[in-house]
């Protein structure tokens, strides 16, 4: 959400390429927050910061290689995932993300004949926007993803977050297709519930 | 029919358009009777939209300005 939008892909990567420092600005302004909220799924909160700073500098000096066959935004966040990983191996996780309830099987979110029964009705007028233009959800959701399991953090990031392909993903995380699905839609779906219970209570 | 329980755990894969065929058109089935899944999968949907364009963590002046400036030294080697 910055305040103009960036050309269109061809054009950006050629500006770039061509030392525009000025809209080298607006890219790191508008892919760093998601490429941080990657870095952190995948090695922490500790070297977060330090994995994004890393990522910048690799794909600064990668620039000149890139062939657009990707999305720009892509490519920043494979880099971001790739040096993640890297660092983990190095280091181990200083921190233990507090564990989510699992219990997948006993949702009480269904009523006894198995109809579903979380959503919540007032919640039908607001659009997406509506959404957006509220930061104490912004901020709700931010605070309960990061208690997410971690396979579940991981996914949610370089998916929905990130934007990237399945198969990508998959390769960057080691896991099968079926398997990140599962833990894509555990990972939205508790998401959900933070969503429909702020709009509900208007309590995080 | 589909149940609930099926359907809210496909949510997923109908908004990534991961169904097969006969998935979808059943799924849609039950989205057309069921207000309450109709609910869940537009929440899913927004709770998707908000991630892909919510900021997490903006970056501070000063990373800017370093990365910036590492930005314009290697463009001036090349
Ligand atoms: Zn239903």
């Amino acid at each position: 959400m910055t305040e103009e939008s960036l050309p269109s892909e061809d054009e950006l990567v050629e500006r770039l390429k061509n030392n525009d420092a000025a809209l080298f600005e607006r890219v790191v302004k508008e892919y760093h927050s998601s490429m941080f909220a990657v870095a952190y799924s995948i090695a922490g909160p500790a070297i977060a910061d330090e994995v994004v700073q890393e990522a910048w500098i690799s794909a600064i000096n990668a620039l000149h290689k890139f062939e657009g066959r990707s999305a720009l935004k892509s490519w920043l966040i494979r880099i971001t995932a790739n040096e993640a990983k890297t660092r983990l191996r190095k280091e181990s996780r200083s921190v233990s993300l507090e564990a989510v309830d699992e219990n997948w099987a006993t949702d009480t979110r269904f009523t006894e004949k198995g109809h579903w029964a979380g959503g919540n009705p007032e919640w039908d007028i607001s659009s997406p926007d509506d959404l957006l233009a509220a930061d104490e959800l912004q901020d709700c959701v931010k605070k309960h993803m990061v208690k997410l399991p971690d396979n579940q953090q991981q996914i949610i990031n370089l998916r929905d977050v990130g934007g990237l392909d399945m198969d990508t993903i998959c390769n960057i995380l080691e896991i099968t297709a079926s398997n990140a699905r599962v833990l894509l839609h555990r990972a939205r779906d508790k998401m959900q519930q933070v969503v429909a219970r702020f709009q509900r209570t208007g309590e995080c | 029919m589909l149940s609930c329980k099926h359907t809210i755990a496909q949510g997923t894969d109908y908004l990534d358009k991961e169904l097969g065929f006969w998935r979808k058109v059943e799924m849609k089935m039950h989205l057309m009777i069921c207000v309450n899944c109709r609910r869940y999968v537009k929440q899913l949907k927004q709770t998707v939209v908000m991630l892909s364009k919510g900021q997490f963590k903006q970056p501070s002046e000063q990373q800017v300005e370093q990365l910036k400036q590492e930005y314009q030294d290697v463009a001036s080697k090349q």
